[in-house]
């Protein structure tokens, strides 16, 4: 009896490991081990085949060396920037409108529309603006009847990746700060008008302090997720993933080394991605709390 | 005030107006681009289609010997079994860490979440080189199982799962209910609006992948239909790029979302902020 009820605890006991079981194996087998060895590989010189050379950290030196890394990372930062004042500008303006009392039965109608363009697959968007802002049998050019060469001059090719990425992006902002101003409780907005704010005011020292938990998560996801780009600016600008050099995103390094059977070198770009994202969010971090 | 009132009203409903036809647009100019001929598209891109035609459905269909069906459905056998692996791993895993005690509970957590900022991209070599030494290049595995022990949607579920009070599982346990039962029979249940949000977008971000089977696939009949798109105006090249083919397999993928969208709004809209709300 009493082996029996102790028999029973130590089962108890592995219950809850049991539940992390299968979780942790796919953790450890497709995350963690591939990141453990991929940081080991990018010291190696290896092709795939053969013994793989240690050579310190020269995958890195050389890569820093190498200028398309830094126009890449230049491009990369570009479609960000470009596109992260616009989306976050133009996403809190429209939350706010909706949520505005004066249109409250509307909300239900723009919310889905405002929201669209997400649902929209990313590949099809991208075909779907290659052709809006196409040479010759673009929408633009038609409607204008020029052709403009959108896609192809160092003038406005960037441009076109960053309005396809502000067109979809501004949807979800929109729907994350809709719901942060709804935490916002009516009586705070009251209580401001009685006071005598006017909208700007109770704009500027109400809603947005309130939202700042909500801003900083939206600032640092889209920036993690906008140094990740590749989609965009392979499928408007190039055929077949290679856009001109003067126009790829950062992955494409990694990409490119991995065709080329560098895998190395491949792995060294993969982590000066991340140490890039970690800087980035630092800073940003650093800047919400400074702010206090 | 209250003709203030209706001109801001006027003035607001304008602007929303404005950015909902700029939302509408270019998913107009796709489905529109889909049912005319090459001739018109390149005559009239922008606007109606004056002779409406499913001719490029037709050709859709039959290209490649049915390859757009073939990986359309790898698609979404793919994104939803990804998905329904994702969510099944990280509740059980999010029961065990929001109302279980045990050794390294804590710790392990917290380790778990600090990697969440590395991005998967830096994964892609090393994962590679171990299928191309398994032999799993080219199969529907590596399409599903790496990624889905997703640490964002681990640490969401249990971020639920802790507001479920203890009383019901201490309830069902004293009416002798086993640890699994209790798990299936009343956590799921309770926890379906946060499982299926996250499913939805498990689903939606493996449906829009390309990167990572770019590198891991080689056979067409097996790749996703992403893959395929793009490629639709390479093909023809001889010819004139068949761009109305291209809007037809756009709206092809296009479509039936939206329509699922319409129809499971709150759902798909409580997915965006379910990192937001709670986090």
């Amino acid at each position: 009896m009493q082996i029996q009820k102790k028999a029973g605890r130590t089962q108890q006991k592995m219950v809850p490991y049991l539940f992390i079981l299968p979780f942790l194996i796919s953790y450890i087998l497709f995350f963690l081990y591939p990141a453990i060895y991929s940081f080991v590989l990018s010291f190696y010189k290896y092709k795939g085949y053969g013994e793989a050379k240690f050579i310190g950290i020269s995958n890195y030196a050389s890569l820093f060396q190498y200028e398309t890394l830094w126009k890449c990372l230049g491009n990369t930062f570009f479609y960000f920037i470009a596109s992260f004042i616009p989306t976050m500008i133009f996403a809190f303006l429209l939350a706010m409108l909706v949520r505005s009392k004066l249109i409250q039965r509307f909300q239900s109608f723009y919310k889905p529309i405002l929201f669209l363009p997400q649902i929209c697959a990313v590949v099809a968007s991208a075909l779907c603006f290659k052709i809006i802002f196409g040479e010759r049998v673009g929408v633009f050019s038609q409607l204008l009847n020029t052709q403009i060469p959108f896609l192809t001059d160092d003038r406005y090719m960037k441009w076109t990746v960053v309005i396809l990425i502000t067109w979809r992006a501004i949807g979800w902002y929109f729907i994350i700060y809709l719901s942060g101003l709804t935490t916002i409780s009516d009586e705070i907005m009251e209580a401001a008008t009685i006071d005598g704010a006017n909208n700007v005011q109770s704009t500027f020292f109400i809603t947005i302090p309130l939202m700042k938990p909500i801003f900083m998560l939206a600032f640092i996801t889209n920036a993690i997720g906008s140094l990740k780009i590749f989609t965009e600016p392979n499928l408007v600008l190039g055929i077949n993933y290679d856009p001109p050099m003067k126009a790829a995103p950062f992955i494409n390094i990694i990409l490119n080394n991995l065709n080329g059977s560098q895998f190395g070198m491949a792995s060294a770009a993969g982590w000066i991605l991340v140490m890039v994202i970690f800087i980035l969010t630092l800073i940003q971090l650093k800047f919400f709390k400074g702010e206090e | 005030m209250k003709i203030n009132d209706r001109i801001s009203s006027i003035l607001i409903h304008i602007v929303l107006i404005l950015f909902s036809l700029l939302a509408i647009y270019p998913v107009f100019i796709m489905v529109s681009g889909s049912l005319k001929t090459a001739t018109e598209l390149s005559a009239n891109a922008s606007g109606f289609p004056m002779a409406p035609t499913l001719e490029n459905y037709v050709r859709l269909f039959n290209f490649d010997s049915g390859l757009i069906v073939r990986t359309f459905s790898n698609s979404i056998f793919v994104a939803a079994a990804y998905s329904g692996l994702t969510v099944i791993i990280a509740s059980l895993a999010g029961f065990a860490f929001a109302k279980y005690k045990f050794f390294g509970r804590d710790i392990l957590f917290v380790m778990l979440l600090i990697t969440m900022m590395i991005p998967a991209e830096l994964n892609m070599t090393p994962l590679y080189l171990m299928f191309s030494k398994l032999h799993w290049l080219n199969t529907y595995k590596v399409q599903i199982f790496p990624g889905i022990a997703n640490v964002f949607a681990l640490f969401l579920m249990r971020q639920y799962m802790v507001t479920i009070p203890d009383s019901l599982i201490e309830a069902a346990r004293i009416d002798g209910a086993r640890d699994f039962k209790i798990f299936y029979r009343i956590i799921m249940p309770i926890s379906m609006p946060s499982i299926s949000a996250l499913a939805i977008l498990q689903f939606l971000s493996k449906w829009n992948e390309i990167l990572y089977p770019k590198i891991m696939l080689t056979k067409k009949e097996i790749m996703p239909i992403m893959i395929i798109l793009p490629t639709l105006n390479e093909l023809d090249s001889a010819r004139s790029v068949p761009w109305e083919l291209v809007l037809t397999g756009c709206t092809l993928v296009t479509v039936p979302i939206i329509i699922v969208f319409l129809i499971f709004q709150d759902k798909f809209l409580s997915s965006v902020t379910l990192g937001a709300v709670k986090g």
